[in-house]
């Protein structure tokens, strides 16, 4: 990105002595500017809300404030109220109290999306990389490695949304249904940038220089290739933590997400959507600026992840993109 | 004709509010009709010296302090706009690399066509093409009328670069400046170019700097030779006092590992005739 | 007369030079395949319903006599291999089942909703292109020098951070968010729900909207529509503009420190020319994402069309799962996977009309 132009280039330079790095290592290692330090503070604070958040409300009310209501406790009689000392974000439409709810739902949502993430990296990479590896060579191993990709493209170009409903609606309304769902949803994304990463840095000089050194096939993946060829997976993550947050919440949105009254940010803005039209605009407002922001920490995290990239990787002179002075 | 002054190029230092300077008070001054090699080891700042004068420096590097003259007028404080009208025109260079200076969606003989009109916009395309053919016949690449009609990823790697070579000698420039214009194509070719250097500097009084490593380049076409260290100009010197005898360091290293290479290659000679 | 040929020669000239190439060949060669593959993924997803699909189908209330009936309807007392190839036999013949939640058969119900689907989306896409195209241009190759560097600078840190809040926001949030503001509270568009404001809906012919309004003479519909699609075309502009967006910024910044855009320059050559190279080399990469939204977004649509009531495609696929009606639901993913891999494959052979070396 134009903006983070400076930085790279003179890093690239400085990184640019030795031939062969290992891009996670070095990606992880760089000096963190002020907005790197609030992007990972806002991580922080996710993580944070993640263990505390559903207590806070309790902890409130043991303190003796009026403020304080667990997450699914109603405030029977007082339905549907504008923020106020003792509803610090107002109530919904079932007196529940929407402040608490708002600190408590990022923990479904995360865990929700930790585990989707984790589950198709763990599942998507290795596919990618034996797609790359073999890929290109034997005719039974180009086949069995194209297969895998037209695979992928037809999981990719069913209608993801529902496909996520479907499976809800078939297999019963769980959290674990809901993770398995968008697992299977990013399992592609994973499988096609290992593929792609795994498919240059097979030709790279190093890959040929331990083919000769006589590395086995298995050695030569494990040890060679593979740590080189996950940097872009890597940095996926934090886009694709902040998509599966906002995907589960469209799904809890139509009902087919996360079980109420289990505070979770999508369905709390489904219970707010029909007053919005009526001008009460507390029960989805808050949850909505709450899981913005949350996947806009994310979207931050990811593009600073993305950019440390590029450098490292116009250091190793992957990139295709030529800079004048390389050139020169 | 081509006059640097004092020229200083860095980039702002992360340490203090100061710059980080690659070149630093470079002057050289290059008349119509002559030749100046310039050469240095690798990372010295020769490319950054040629970047300067086609004001094709991105920032962060940006110029410092110093003039660069194009026929007196300084080309670093000029607008692009007026910039643009002399490069490719009138002072041309050529850049290194080969095929990554070709736009790869366009037909290497359209693209010396763009050279030729968007200088020229009153040419006739028919004549623009003929004209790109008739260069690409000059500087070597067989079948040009074929070949023009190629797209770079079709050209081998020294077509690519004598294409970029065409482009340059488009427009008829009086002045050339060109970064190792004759790497990575063979030596027949290599010796074609820059006897059609020569030529035009000889026979139309045209100017010429030339970055190389290859000292035999410099013996064989150059009037003077510069070479740069770390930066800075550390020795100019007539092409025939600079092979008696040099004066700096720098040069006597550069000197040095060329005969190393000649004897070299004199021994594997010798060992090929022994086998 | 010969100038029209030639023009259309030229024209068509990177097409039929396309239609020669091993590339596009092999492609167009997969992509039976690939409908294969899923209508197979669409035949197993029936089979997956837990239960006795008949009684999922016809509900609790039914009689023993129903039931064997629609079992017999659907084939299934023969062996699954030769009901799939009934599934296929009449996926051909465009039977795509019956809906027990509409009554009607499904493809009727496509025919319906589709194409105010289609006229929705790409109303959207197009704004969103004549938005984000100019300015990902702009921003993804700022001036360096000149008064207007300074100005460029400021945009593009707009421009990112937008692409970034874009990329974050739920559509169905932000849906509600306009409402709130220009419904509830400022009051200038009208009340939001389904196309046309009620009795103002044009004669249907073709079933796109506009084009119904326009073939009958119908102003006050086409004013209607126009009124109660500014919210959601907005939303879908705001949302799924950003992605374009950001990919036109970096693929123009990517392309603009390429050693042949500064061997351009070092030529001396126009900006325009300068500008058109850049922006045709960092079109590819535009062209995938465009293409991924337009696809996505027939089914993804989803839950704007339902803030809005708009009764579309999307809808109709995620109210049929929640009715449990799923032989509709299941030609809904057929038909919306279907709309992708022909996107994906259009934007294929776009690439390959623009890049020689994707020809090969
Ligand atoms: N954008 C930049 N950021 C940091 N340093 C830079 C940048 N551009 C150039 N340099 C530095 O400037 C120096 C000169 O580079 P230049 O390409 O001019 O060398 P050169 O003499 O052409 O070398 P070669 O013979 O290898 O082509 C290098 O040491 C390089 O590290
Ligand atoms: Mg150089």
């Amino acid at each position: 990105m134009t903006t983070t132009d400076t930085p790279e280039t003179v890093d690239s330079f400085a990184a640019s002595g030795d031939g062969r790095i290992h891009g996670l290592r070095r990606m992880l290692f760089r000096k963190p500017g002020l907005t790197t330090a609030a992007v990972y503070g806002g991580v922080g604070i996710i993580l944070l809300l993640t263990v505390i958040g559903p207590s806070i409300g309790p902890w409130l009310a043991d303190a003796g404030c009026a403020c304080g209501w667990g997450s699914e406790q109603i405030d029977s009689g007082h339905a549907l109220e504008g923020p106020s000392g003792t509803h610090f974000f107002g109530t919904d439409r079932s007196g529940q109290d929407v402040f608490s709810r708002v600190l408590a739902a990022p923990r479904i949502n995360l865990v929700i999306a930790l585990a989707a993430t984790a589950l198709s990296v763990v599942i998507g990479v290795p596919l990618g990389l034996l797609a790359g590896y073999i890929g290109g060579r034997a005719l039974a191993a180009t086949a069995t490695s194209e297969l895998i990709m037209r695979f992928m493209d037809v999981l990719q170009s069913f209608p993801l949304f529902v496909f996520a409903v479907v499976l809800v609606a078939v297999r019963g309304q769980s959290t674990e249904i809901v993770i398995i769902a968008l697992t299977i949803v990013n399992l592609p994304v994973f499988a096609r940038l290992a593929r792609a990463e795994m498919l240059t840095v097979r030709e790279q000089p190093y890959a040929d220089a331990a083919r000769i050194l006589g590395h086995g096939n298995f050695r030569l993946i494990f040890r060679h290739l593979a740590p080189n060829s996950v940097a872009s997976s890597v940095a996926t993550v934090p886009m694709v933590i902040g998509f599966v947050i906002l995907f589960t919440a469209s799904l809890s949105f139509v009902g087919a997400g996360v079980k109420p009254p289990t505070a979770e940010l999508g369905g709390m803005i489904r219970v707010g959507a029909n007053n919005m039209v009526t001008g009460e605009w507390w029960p989805s407002i808050f949850p909505g600026v709450a899981l913005g922001l949350m996947v806009l920490i994310f979207a931050f995290a990811a593009q600073d992840i993305a950019a440390r990239m590029r450098a490292v990787k116009r250091a190793e002179g992957l990139m295709s993109a030529e800079t004048s002075v390389e050139a020169g | 004709m081509l006059e640097i002054k004092n020229l200083t190029v860095g980039l702002p230092s992360r340490a203090e509010s100061g710059f980080d300077t690659m070149l630093e008070d470079v002057s050289l001054s290059v008349e119509a009709g002559q030749s100046l090699g310039l050469v240095g080891e690798a990372g010295s700042g020769k490319s950054l010296l040629v970047h300067a004068i086609g004001g094709l420096l991105r920032p962060p590097v940006v110029p410092i302090g110093g003039e660069i003259l194009f026929e007196g007028q300084d080309l670093l404080s000029m607008p692009p706009d007026d910039r643009r009208l002399i490069l490719g025109e009138e002072l041309s260079l050529v850049l290194p690399g080969g095929r990554i200076r070709l736009n790869p969606l366009e037909k290497v003989g359209r693209q010396i066509v763009r050279v030729l009109r968007d200088h020229h916009p009153e040419m006739a395309k028919a004549e623009a093409l003929e004209r790109a053919i008739q260069l690409l016949d000059r500087v070597g690449i067989p079948d040009p009328d074929k070949r023009a009609l190629a797209y770079p990823h079709e050209l081998s790697g020294g077509m690519a670069q004598r294409t970029v070579v065409a482009m340059a000698l488009a427009n008829s420039p009086r002045f050339i400046v060109a970064d190792e214009p004759t790497t990575g194509i063979d030596v027949t070719i290599q010796r074609q170019i820059l006897e059609d250097f020569a030529g035009l500097i000889r026979e139309d009084n045209v100017g010429l700097l030339i970055v190389t490593r290859d000292l035999g380049i410099v013996a064989h076409f150059c009037d003077r030779v510069a070479v740069v260290s770390e930066g800075r100009i550390v020795e100019n010197a007539e092409v025939r006092t600079f092979f008696k005898e040099q004066q700096h360091p720098v040069s006597q290293e550069l000197m040095r590992a060329t005969v190393l290479e000649r004897q070299k290659a004199a021994e594997w000679s010798a060992a090929a005739a022994s086998r | 007369m010969t100038l029209i040929a030639k023009g259309l020669n030229a024209l068509l000239s990177p097409f039929k030079a396309m239609l020669s190439s091993p590339f596009i060949r092999r492609r167009l060669l997969f992509f039976l395949p690939q409908l294969f593959i899923v209508t197979i993924i669409t035949f197993i997803l029936l089979k997956l319903v837990p239960g006795d699909i008949v009684d999922v189908l016809l509900g609790g209330l039914s009689t023993e006599v129903q039931r064997n009936s629609l079992r017999e309807d659907l084939g299934l007392n023969d062996p699954v291999i030769s009901q799939y190839f009934t599934y296929i036999d009449g996926l051909v013949h465009g039977d795509l089942g019956k809906s027990f939640f509409t009554g009607q058969s499904v493809a009727h119900d496509f025919r319906d909703r589709l194409p105010a689907t289609l006229e929705f989306i790409t109303t959207a896409l197009v704004v969103a292109l004549l938005i984000m195209i100019p300015l990902g241009i702009r921003a993804g190759s700022p001036k360096q020098t000149g008064w207007t560097a300074k100005l460029d600078r400021a945009l593009s840190k707009v421009v990112t951070f937008y692409g970034l809040l874009a990329g974050s926001l739920a559509d169905f949030w932000l849906a509600l968010i306009l409402i709130f503001l220009f419904y509830a509270t400022a009051d200038i568009v009208p009340e939001p729900g389904g196309y046309f404001a009620l009795g103002a809906e044009p004669e249907k012919t073709t079933g796109f909207n506009v084009i119904d309004s326009i073939i009958h003479g119908d102003g006050g519909a086409l004013k209607s529509y126009v009124g109660h699609m500014v919210l959601p075309v907005a939303t879908l502009v705001f949302v799924y503009g950003g992605p374009i967006l950001k990919m036109t910024i970096t693929s123009m910044a990517e392309i603009q420190s390429s050693a042949y855009v500064e061997n351009a320059r070092g030529m001396g050559l126009k900006t325009g020319t300068i500008r058109w190279m850049q922006f045709r080399n960092a079109l590819p990469p535009i062209i995938t994402i465009i293409g991924v939204i337009y696809g996505f977004l027939l089914g993804g649509a989803v839950l704007v069309e339902r803030i809005f009531s708009l009764n579309g495609f999307g809808n109709y696929g995620v109210e049929s799962v929640l009715q449990n009606d799923f032989l509709a639901a299941q030609s809904f993913m057929l038909v919306a996977a279907i709309w992708v891999m022909l996107v994906y494959l259009i934007v294929d052979i776009a690439h390959a009309a623009l890049d020689p070396r994707i020809r090969l």
